[in-house]
């Protein structure tokens, strides 16, 4: 069993939240029995090294959520990190998102775009094909995000700008644009 | 994000506990955010992170705006 297979294995209350006859948590993240599908497989395909990984589960156990922190991207600022969720309720496709785990504080920075699978549960789904489509464009969406946060480290904020930022993310975005110029 | 952790972005972003965060920019104010959602669990604190990161022009849509 792969350690992101462990994980989830892990965090799987006893009961078991694999419904239906759907191993999808482990067909989307941790790979089938011979290990030649799923997330894992398809980065170390791309040469992408896994180097820290976390999973949690929502409370009900329907959703998945990861962080896979890669040895991709490395800059001064951080590392590439990618965001995963999925649902075993068919209430979602698998989706990825692109981010950025920062060295210097340990936080994480990901994009507002989520990558998203077109099929979801379905039982002739290529799995391992679409993970790889998904693979190449978190692969463009994280050099977009690392131009995206130069810009961000170039645009110096008043008080004033900052404290309205802040109300904006607090309130839940309804009066806020993307302040970028 | 959640209201409750306002006094933490707020500190973060105004008295920084790390030199890299001193610069007043939006990059600073952006991991003020992402420190004060780390007490967040992991399946509310991924979907907050991304809404922020929409709001700070981390998107498609951002890039739309810009041009």
């Amino acid at each position: 069993m792969s350690a992101v297979a462990e994980a989830i294995q892990s965090a799987l209350p006893k009961h078991g939240v694999i419904k239906d006859g759907h191993p999808f948590f482990n067909a989307a993240v941790g790979g089938d029995d011979r290990g030649t599908a799923g997330v894992p497989f398809v980065l170390r395909a791309c040469q992408i090294t896994i180097r820290e990984e976390r999973f949690a589960l929502r409370r009900d156990g329907s959703v998945l959520f990861g962080v896979l922190e890669l040895a991709y991207g490395e800059s001064k600022d951080g590392t590439a990190a990618l965001g995963l969720r999925t649902a075993n309720d068919k209430s979602m496709s698998i989706q990825i998102c692109a981010g950025l785990a920062v060295f210097v504080c340990d936080n994480l920075a990901f994009r507002g775009d989520l990558i998203a699978l077109r099929s979801k549960h379905t039982s002739g789904l290529n799995i391992r094909e679409e993970l790889a489509t998904a693979v190449l464009r978190f692969q463009e969406h994280f050099e977009r995000l690392v131009g995206e946060i130069e810009t961000l480290k170039e645009k110096q904020l008043t008080d004033v700008e900052a404290k309205a930022l802040m109300h904006d993310v607090f309130a839940g975005g309804s009066h806020a644009r993307p302040p970028l110029p | 994000m959640p209201v409750r952790l306002f006094p933490d972005a707020s500190q973060a972003y105004f008295e920084p506990q790390l030199p890299d965060f001193e610069p007043r920019t939006m990059w600073s104010l952006h991991n003020a955010f992402t420190t004060a959602a780390k007490v967040m669990p992991m399946s509310t604190r991924l979907p907050a992170i991304q809404s922020v990161g929409k709001m700070f022009g981390m998107s498609s849509e951002g890039e739309r705006e810009r041009t």
